[in-house]
């Protein structure tokens, strides 16, 4: 072969950009007696790609294989999908029954809650007034629990500001 | 599909699978094992493995996933492979044979330094002798990248056995 062309293809091979045909040649120039002194020091290497690429199984029962095959259990993509669809099923069955047994009930009870309930079906402009008599009921019942939490607050303070450390 | 049918399909590359998994795992009864996975998991998914148009890629890239598991899941033990190269008794006198086996033992070391990426495209392309196409969908590379980890592992051991020269 070129010696020329060698030393292009080699050229070539270093930077990545052989072809198979190229390598192929490659491979065979350096398994000749034809190799130059100065590629003698390549030649281990091209022998070493031969030589690897002929290791095989050395240990490779058929027989042992199918019968280890025979015993793995094999994944059914259809039963895959029909456990797929079971599930989905599943999910929606528990949506439905948390729905039946846990759906939010409807405003009733006592007097204090009850006004949320009817300011959410008032329409406003026929029933001015009635919004305007929640409202107002809502504010004074406000207003009370304020008091309320007020004379509560200054009831349980009074021990306190009794107290020798409060007035220093 | 039967087995022996899948098997038909596959078996013609256990070899190039074994290369493979030897050179991820460094160790021959290891790579065997993973063989066999892959033939196992092969069958498993054999609906699948049957759809598809390029089985030998999907072959090693399955090999090279469970390699890396085998790697990751137990401590390796480091073994000379200086053993596992049959030369022909024809080819060489006994004294050449033990040379040629020193510089194969010591290409192998050299291997073993190169960065994953680019002993597995040196493993593909000149040892497999597979198309830059090929190697870029077993490894997820573009084909430019590939061609990139050739250089520069060509490279590393072109400089290493120069130095061995020197």
């Amino acid at each position: 072969m070129n010696n020329q062309k060698i030393d292009q293809i080699l050229k070539l091979y270093w930077e990545g950009e052989t072809s198979l045909d190229d390598e192929k040649l490659l491979k065979a120039y350096f398994a000749s007696d034809e190799v130059k002194e100065e590629h003698k020091s390549l030649q281990p290497l091209f022998g070493f790609f031969s030589s690897e690429s002929e290791l095989s199984l050395s240990h490779f029962d058929e027989e042992e294989l199918v019968s280890k095959i025979s015993q793995a259990k094999v994944v059914n993509f259809r039963s895959n999908r029909i456990k797929s669809i079971i599930g989905i099923a599943a999910s929606f069955l528990i949506l439905a029954g948390y729905l039946t047994y846990f759906q939010p009930r409807n405003i009733t009870g006592s007097e204090d809650t009850i006004y949320a309930g009817k300011y959410t079906v008032l329409d406003e402009e026929s029933d001015t007034q009635e919004a305007y008599e929640i409202t107002r009921q809502a504010l004074a019942m406000l207003s009370h629990t304020l008091n309320k939490s007020q004379n509560d607050l200054s009831k349980n303070l009074a021990p306190v500001s009794k107290m020798d450390i409060i007035k220093q | 599909m039967q087995i022996r049918e899948t098997m038909d399909l596959v078996l013609p590359y256990k070899d190039k699978l074994f290369r493979y998994a030897f050179r991820i795992v460094g160790d021959i009864m290891e790579a065997e094992d993973v063989v066999q996975e892959v033939l196992i998991k092969i069958w498993k998914k054999k609906e699948h493995f049957i759809s598809l148009d390029n089985k030998e890629a999907w072959c090693m890239t399955l090999t090279k996933n469970l390699a890396i598991d085998k790697t990751r899941s137990k401590h390796r033990r480091i073994e000379s492979i200086d053993g596992h190269y049959d030369l022909k008794a024809n080819d060489h006198s006994p004294h050449a044979s033990t040379q040629t086996l020193d510089s194969l033992g010591h290409i192998k070391k050299m291997m073993d330094q190169l960065p994953t990426n680019q002993k597995e495209a040196i493993h593909l392309r000149d040892i497999e002798g597979l198309t830059y196409k090929e190697i870029s969908q077993i490894t997820g590379q573009s084909e430019d990248q590939v061609k990139v980890n050739l250089h520069r592992g060509r490279k590393f051991l072109r400089t290493q056995l120069e130095n061995l020269e020197l």
